[in-house]
């Protein structure tokens, strides 16, 4: 069975090749992984309903769809999400591992970053710990925060968007 | 020209080294030896000065800087860069500094004492002078944000093991990677690491080893153990950095290649508190249930009353009861 992370992983190196078509096969699972026409919206992704395991991060990886066949059934482990419409004119910054989400450098201290406030490119805007290991993510654009959309303490997932920066 | 001068005492076996002698062989005046002498007694090393016989070296401190952890240090990375200081706010924050510069692969920060050693989200770690290893690792790994959280894993079992072939005494781990002698926590260890959405720069492991201590301060003097008040021994943490790096270095050639896999079952064994209940955080509550032991991706498994079984990816567990 392939593993969410890794079809993630997968769905990612595909969409940023030059590969318009991929399959795989390893221990009785079979993925295939078709590009369409670069053109294609964002917002108009669908899951096929006959496939088994169904990820998630399509909305992250806007040109691919993934197509998934098991041959093992196996209860959906990752629940299709709904999606938020989320304006594309601004900048998402995404979690860029699975863990813990931390708004502040310690349980007294205040949020690193609120909305309304400016940020740059080095700006620290939040703690994402697994298995203590900690990673303190930046920003990396410029620009304003118009909305957090996690909690404190809240488990976030590999390429979840954590905030919305209008970018300068 | 200090280490130079250290090193020519060390290897006199404690008999004297005349002052002209190393004024000629290193080339500078018998003035500056002097100095320099000095400076090594402000370090801890005791040298008589006898005139006409020379210089003596009477001690051998537990002298962790440069050039003395390298003596002998057999590595090919891990190491070979070493920045030492005596005293630091904390060791992590040098590496970080350094890593931003571009310190090389296995360049490590070494200080005698720290006074804002760092613990998990803003605690701090007690960190008295020459008491213990406060040691950062820089690494800049090959591997990506998937593998980078059972780094911290296995590096408790590669302390565990290192400390276990040292004084042939069996420490726990603790999830998710604190070394544990009986209920007295001996090691932790922080990692951070930086990077970008989907690439990582560098990797930076914060070890904080209590070697020597005998007194704590109030709030954890229940917690915490010295290697010396567990084995009696007096052991210079020289000693315990280069086994510890050795070993790190060859097991962690293992990890990129390999990941996690071969360590699963070292890990395993030396797990503290199998069975036992414990609470821990899961998706933001409390959760108390039976601790079940490390899935492959080293999180942890817990087993709640109704016999489901939920995974714990960060925190602190603690163990009810004790």
């Amino acid at each position: 069975m392939f593993k969410i992370h890794e079809l993630r992983e997968l769905i990612k190196l595909v969409d940023q090749s030059s590969i318009q078509e991929f399959d795989m096969e390893h221990e009785g699972s079979k993925i295939t992984i078709k590009k369409q026409g670069k053109e294609q919206i964002v917002n108009s992704i669908s899951i096929p309903q006959q496939a088994p395991v169904a990820a998630p991060v399509v909305a992250a990886a806007p040109k691919v769809e993934a197509e998934v066949k098991a041959s093992v059934p196996v209860a959906t482990e990752a629940p299709v999400k709904e999606e938020k419409v989320i304006d594309k004119n601004l900048h998402q910054i995404k979690s860029p591992m699975v863990g813990t989400f931390y708004s502040a450098p310690s349980p007294d201290s205040p949020a690193y970053v609120k909305v309304g406030d400016k940020i740059d490119e080095k700006s620290i805007v939040c703690i994402v710990e697994a298995m203590k290991l900690f990673n303190e993510i930046e920003a990396e654009v410029k620009g304003e925060i118009v909305e957090v959309l996690v909690e404190n303490a809240q488990l976030v997932e590999y390429g979840q968007p954590l905030f919305l920066v209008k970018v300068d | 020209m200090r280490d130079k001068i250290k090193a020519f005492l060390l290897s006199s076996n404690h008999s004297y080294v005349s002052g002209e002698e190393l004024s000629e062989k290193l080339n500078v005046s018998r003035t500056a030896i002097w100095k320099h002498i000095e400076e090594l007694k402000k370090e801890g090393y005791q040298i008589e000065a006898v005139r006409k016989k020379g210089y003596r070296l009477l001690n051998d401190p537990d002298d962790i800087s440069g050039e003395r952890i390298k003596d002998q240090l057999y590595t090919d990375w891990l190491g070979q860069v070493i920045h030492y200081e005596p005293v630091v706010e904390s060791t992590q924050l040098i590496a970080h500094d350094l890593a931003k510069n571009g310190a090389k692969h296995g360049t490590i920060v070494l200080a005698d004492e720290q006074t804002k050693g760092k613990g998990r989200l803003g605690r701090t770690w007690y960190s008295a002078s020459g008491k213990g290893i406060w040691m950062s690792i820089i690494l800049r790994p090959s591997f990506g944000y998937q593998l980078a959280p059972l780094v911290t894993l296995f590096t408790s079992v590669v302390l565990e093991k290192a400390l276990e072939n040292q004084f042939q005494i069996s420490f726990s781990i603790k999830w998710p990677n604190d070394i544990y002698f009986q209920n007295k926590k001996v090691s932790g260890i922080l990692t951070e690491i930086h990077g970008e959405q989907d690439r990582l720069h560098y990797l930076i492991i914060g070890l904080g080893i209590n070697t020597h201590q005998a007194s704590y301060p109030e709030e954890i003097k229940d917690k915490a153990i010295s290697i010396e008040e567990i084995t009696g021994l007096n052991t210079k943490r020289s000693t315990i950095i280069k086994d510890f790096l050795r070993l790190f270095e060859a097991s962690y050639e293992q990890f990129i290649v390999e990941g996690f896999q071969p360590f699963y079952e070292d890990y395993n064994k030396r797990m503290m508190g199998k069975g036992q209940m414990i609470e821990a955080q899961h998706l933001g509550t409390n959760k108390i249930g039976r601790l079940a032991g490390i899935a492959d991706d080293g999180y942890l498994l817990m087993q709640l009353p109704n016999d489901e079984i939920i995974k714990i990816i960060a925190g602190d567990i603690h163990f009810k009861n004790k």
